[in-house]
């Protein structure tokens, strides 16, 4: 695997092809990410392609003494998502669970009810507080990396996952007896 | 069910995504589509400097430009301040 500080060198002295190898290694994280936090697959990649076009024209301003290439990429992933949803006020959809993996019908029709609890609680969070959730949960990000990219600090990213935990574990008490 | 085994459960849920095939591929010609755009606007400026700098009765034609300017800009001041009565008090 090419390491990527080379590959940011070809392409910056004009090897436009090497970026190639930069959307491979990152389309996925990048636009799982948009699509947990605008809740829209249908437009994600759209919203991935700006984020791309946008790091292949900002990347001779790109500072590896100031960030690691991820960071700076999903600052500018989270930048697009944020203006996304100003620009076309996203309608928040609940997506179907997929790949039921339970052996009783029941169980299975408890768990999607308790993903759409799930769902609507992610929805209802802060902008701020959803972020640090989507960054530290479904992209295992540490909490220094979501600081950096959010702009504040490590305290702040800890007590906003905190809140955002605590409110995801309610939707979940907020249920029958069926759950332990 | 423990609600444990229902969380990490919807967070892999979330962790799930697909994504189009030729993804890549749209990324990248729309990079090389701007580049040519990019390249194309780069060349017409590089050309007009060019034009600018090897034709004599071009640099002179720029210059005369500059100076016309200068001068109506000047011209324009003076009548403002004449005309508001600036200079007569």
């Amino acid at each position: 695997m090419l390491e990527e500080a080379g590959i940011i060198k070809s392409v910056l002295e004009g090897d436009t092809e090497s970026f190639r190898l930069l959307v491979q290694r990152y389309q996925k994280p990048v636009i799982r990410m948009i699509a947990n936090l605008i809740n829209d697959r249908h437009i994600c990649e759209d919203i991935a392609q700006e984020v791309f076009l946008a790091a292949y024209r900002k990347l001779p301003s790109f500072d590896p003494a100031r960030s690691s290439f991820s960071t700076w990429l999903f600052t500018i992933t989270r930048n697009k998502s944020i203006n996304a949803m100003k620009k076309r006020k996203i309608i928040s959809v609940s997506n179907p669970p997929e790949n039921p993996d339970f052996s009783e019908p029941a169980d299975s029709l408890v768990r999607d009810e308790l993903f759409v609890r799930l769902d609507s609680a992610l929805k209802s969070l802060k902008p701020g507080h959803r972020r640090a959730l989507v960054m530290a949960e479904f992209e295992n990000m540490p909490y220094e990396q979501i600081a950096q990219i959010e702009g504040v600090r490590i305290g702040t990213i800890k007590s906003r996952i905190n809140r955002a935990k605590n409110r995801l574990r309610s939707a979940l008490e907020s249920t029958d007896g069926d759950i332990r | 069910m423990k609600k444990k085994e229902v969380y990490e459960s919807w967070r892999q849920d979330k962790r799930q995504i697909d994504v189009s095939q030729n993804f890549t591929d749209r990324v990248m010609n729309e990079i090389y589509r701007l580049e040519q755009n990019g390249n194309i606007i780069q060349l017409k400026t590089s050309k007009l400097i060019e034009m600018i700098s090897f034709h004599p009765l071009a640099k002179t034609g720029l210059v005369a430009a500059g100076a016309l300017t200068g001068i109506a800009r000047v011209i324009i001041m003076i009548q403002t301040i004449l005309s508001n009565g600036v200079i007569n008090g």
